[in-house]
């Protein structure tokens, strides 16, 4: 299949399940966190590999990714992405100490970063499955701390990638409001190529 | 003065030139030196072996590919290749936390390919700073050859 090729229907359809995931996902990170967020339609990007830096506005900036595998009847990859600042916000958050608090991220912020990562991702993931009736089951998470260039590509890249031309990403953008900070995440869904086949299925529009 | 070479991109150049190139995870920078002309170029590539691919329409996105082009072109603008001498930086495995794939990760057949293709060309490797699990940005000075690499988690390093 080719992924560049794909109709407006197709897209149209991809999109709205993702716009079903990233709901799920939105009301579950709104219950971890305590305040409302909101979601922007989510976007189809179809870029060349060398580009996926792009997905980042700033290449360079210091990012948290965290990366989780998804397995059974589609496989693929999940990104949750924040600037470093945002992420330790939502660590302080979680574990209820003001903003002030040390700035590193030891294995305890590491762990509760996964944590919401793998809440956030489940509630996208299991939307999706119930919608499709497809069996996806996330895999463990794993974090990285570094520029969002690096993060990016290699979290593409990792694993068996398949199609290396081309890169098929659905991005949903989190945005939330605490005080006069405005914060925002951005969650990538990076299904394999045979797997967006078989999501086209599911949907009628193969 | 200052060029950046983006992803799977290649830039040659003469003293006085500073190449630099950002964001190298599992992709590796190869900066080639010809230390008589002061001259040299910047690879940024993103995979072991255009084979991988199906569209190898930008052949600086490939190990093979993209060395022998670099070198061709260093050669075209009068470097001799005994001249040459090669240092390369990157090939993160960034997500080594995750479960083993059936394939070694990217980063490592990165850095194997790199070796490969440059012992087929005769190009020895005089520095590397490879592997690990962080990203990597690089600056080549072209009046010395020295290579500076920066990293978040590591921060300074001269190669």
């Amino acid at each position: 299949m080719d992924i560049t090729n794909l109709e407006n229907i197709q897209l149209d359809g991809i999109r709205e399940i993702a716009n079903i995931g990233s709901g799920h996902s939105a009301s579950a990170l709104s219950q971890i966190i305590g305040h409302k967020v909101m979601i922007n339609v989510p976007e189809v990007k179809i870029i060349p590999i060398e580009k996926i830096s792009s997905l980042w506005v700033n290449p360079k900036e210091i990012i948290t990714g965290i990366l989780l595998d998804f397995l059974g009847d589609i496989t693929g990859k999940t990104l949750l992405l924040f600037t470093k600042d945002d992420a330790k916000y939502i660590i302080d958050i979680l574990l209820e100490r003001d903003s002030n608090s040390a700035s590193l991220f030891g294995d305890m912020e590491q762990s509760s970063l996964k944590e919401v990562a793998n809440i956030v991702v489940s509630a996208y993931l299991s939307a999706l499955g119930t919608f499709l009736e497809l069996m996806v089951v996330p895999s463990v998470p794993a974090l990285v701390i570094d520029d969002a260039a690096s993060v990016l590509t290699s979290a593409y890249l990792s694993g068996d990638a398949e199609n290396i031309d081309a890169v098929f990403c659905i991005k949903t953008q989190f945005e939330f409001i605490k005080g006069q900070k405005e914060l925002e995440g951005y969650m990538l869904f990076l299904p394999d190529t045979d797997s967006l086949k078989t999501i086209l299925k599911s949907l009628h529009l193969d | 003065m200052k060029k950046t070479v983006h992803i799977g991109e290649f830039i040659i150049a003469k003293n006085p030139a500073i190449l630099i190139t950002n964001g190298l995870g599992s992709c590796i920078a190869l900066a080639l030196y010809d230390k008589k002309n002061k001259s040299g170029g910047l690879l940024h590539f993103l995979l072991p072996d255009s084979s991988l691919s199906v569209d190898v329409s930008n052949p600086a996105k490939f190990a093979d590919m993209g060395i022998d082009q670099l070198v061709y072109q260093l050669i075209e603008n009068g470097s001799n290749i005994n001249n040459l001498c090669a240092k390369i930086i990157g090939g993160a495995n960034m997500f080594s936390q995750l479960p083993r794939h059936a394939l070694k990760p990217i980063g490592e057949r990165n850095i194997a390919a790199a070796h490969l293709n440059l012992e087929r060309q005769g190009i020895p490797i005089i520095s590397e700073d490879v592997g690990a699990d962080y990203g990597r940005s690089i600056e080549f000075h072209l009046d010395t050859g020295i290579v500076i690499v920066k990293s978040y988690k590591m921060g300074k390093l001269q190669l």
